[in-house]
């Protein structure tokens, strides 16, 4: 596995890795990055693909779950009201990574204080599953979870989406 | 793009190209879930909310238990050698190492597979090292042991390993031949 967003280290995954984990190329907007994420891992299978080889792709949203679509948002408001702005955004932290770059210029103050994940995706069960079926729709072969309040969050996902996910025939 | 400058790949068949291979079981999966673990101090959001999460490998590895139980195929740690987002009340550094701690969960868990992320370049490592230390997990593992392959992308940390930061594209043909070696071995 290998965690890039690069050309060249596109081209090292080709040669190296079983699992490529990809990155928003637009920023942690879920509707703005589904425009762009077929295109970016189509050209990762491609190349790929060009030595042979069939790469997996996997990406990193944090999840805001909670019964109900108003209450996973009332859930991301309560997140944001007590987060600071960090040196990530603030232009301190020194990196020439290409798989962050975006961030910066496409992120809201909302989805700032929210803060990790490659993507946001913030609802109710079934809002959570329907965007785990978009993220395979544009070609994505695995999520990487993260939460904000892991155990309780978690165990909230395993009841109420997995399900959802088997139903959908997402999950075996 | 620099042109990369690639020896003759004397891989060993992925792990992938056997059936049974605990990869192989993941890949099956139409999506697959993995769970990103929180070793490192505020998880992904510098936000004082009351929460359970913790940074402590007691957490994590009741995590680890938590997503093998509900099926999840992958559990996986970042490497975290400075804060991302600068020193804050929350994110205030404290993390434990990504390596170390997913070899640990190789002895509590049994089948879901463990990936450590690796700066290759943040060292000298030596393949050796890296090699016999990656055997040795895939034998404590029985084969659910990854490897996410990063090259470090901060001033401040190739600085922290005594080194300048090194050209974007030159750190992937860098980090090629480290792993070609590693595979020779």
């Amino acid at each position: 596995m290998n965690a890039t967003g690069s050309d060249a280290g596109i081209a090292f995954a080709a040669r190296h890795s079983d699992i490529v984990f990809i990155s928003s190329p637009t920023g942690t907007e879920f509707e703005t990055a589904m425009e762009a994420l077929p295109a970016h891992v189509a050209k990762v299978k491609a190349a790929g693909a060009q030595i042979g080889r069939a790469l997996k792709t996997i990406i990193n949203p944090l999840v805001i779950i909670a019964q109900t679509d108003d209450e996973a948002e009332a859930y991301a408001d309560a997140i944001v009201g007590q987060s600071e702005p960090t040196g990530f955004y603030a232009g301190k932290y020194h990196s020439d990574a290409h798989a962050w770059a975006n961030r910066k210029i496409y992120d809201t103050a909302r989805q700032r204080g929210l803060g990790g994940g490659n993507l946001q995706i913030i609802g109710g069960p079934e809002k959570i599953a329907e965007s785990i079926a978009r993220l395979k729709a544009a070609g994505i072969d695995g999520v990487q979870l993260s939460f904000y309040d892991f155990a309780p969050d978690l165990a909230l996902f395993g009841e109420r989406v997995l399900p959802l996910l088997k139903a959908r025939g997402l999950r075996l | 793009m620099s042109e990369i400058i690639a020896p003759p790949l004397i891989s060993p068949a992925s792990p992938a190209s056997f059936a049974d291979s605990p990869l192989s079981a993941a890949l099956r999966q139409p999506m697959m879930l993995g769970l990103f673990l929180p070793i490192q101090a505020g998880g992904w959001t510098a936000s004082t909310l009351p929460r359970t999460t913790t940074w402590t490998f007691d957490y994590n590895a009741a995590l680890a238990r938590q997503a093998e139980a509900l099926g999840f195929d992958i559990v996986f740690g970042l490497a975290q050698w400075l804060p991302k987002g600068g020193y804050n009340e929350v994110q205030d550094g404290q993390a434990i190492d990504s390596f170390m701690t997913v070899a640990a969960l190789a002895a509590i868990t049994t089948r879901i597979l463990l990936i450590s992320t690796v700066h290759v370049l943040y060292g000298p490592w030596h393949p050796l090292h890296f090699a016999k230390f990656g055997a040795t997990l895939d034998h404590i593992s029985r084969g659910r042991w990854g490897v996410n392959v990063v090259t470090g992308h901060r001033a401040v940390e190739h600085e922290m390993f005594g080194f300048s930061r090194i050209e974007h594209d030159r750190r992937y043909e860098l980090a090629d031949e480290f792993l070609a070696a590693v595979q020779h071995l």
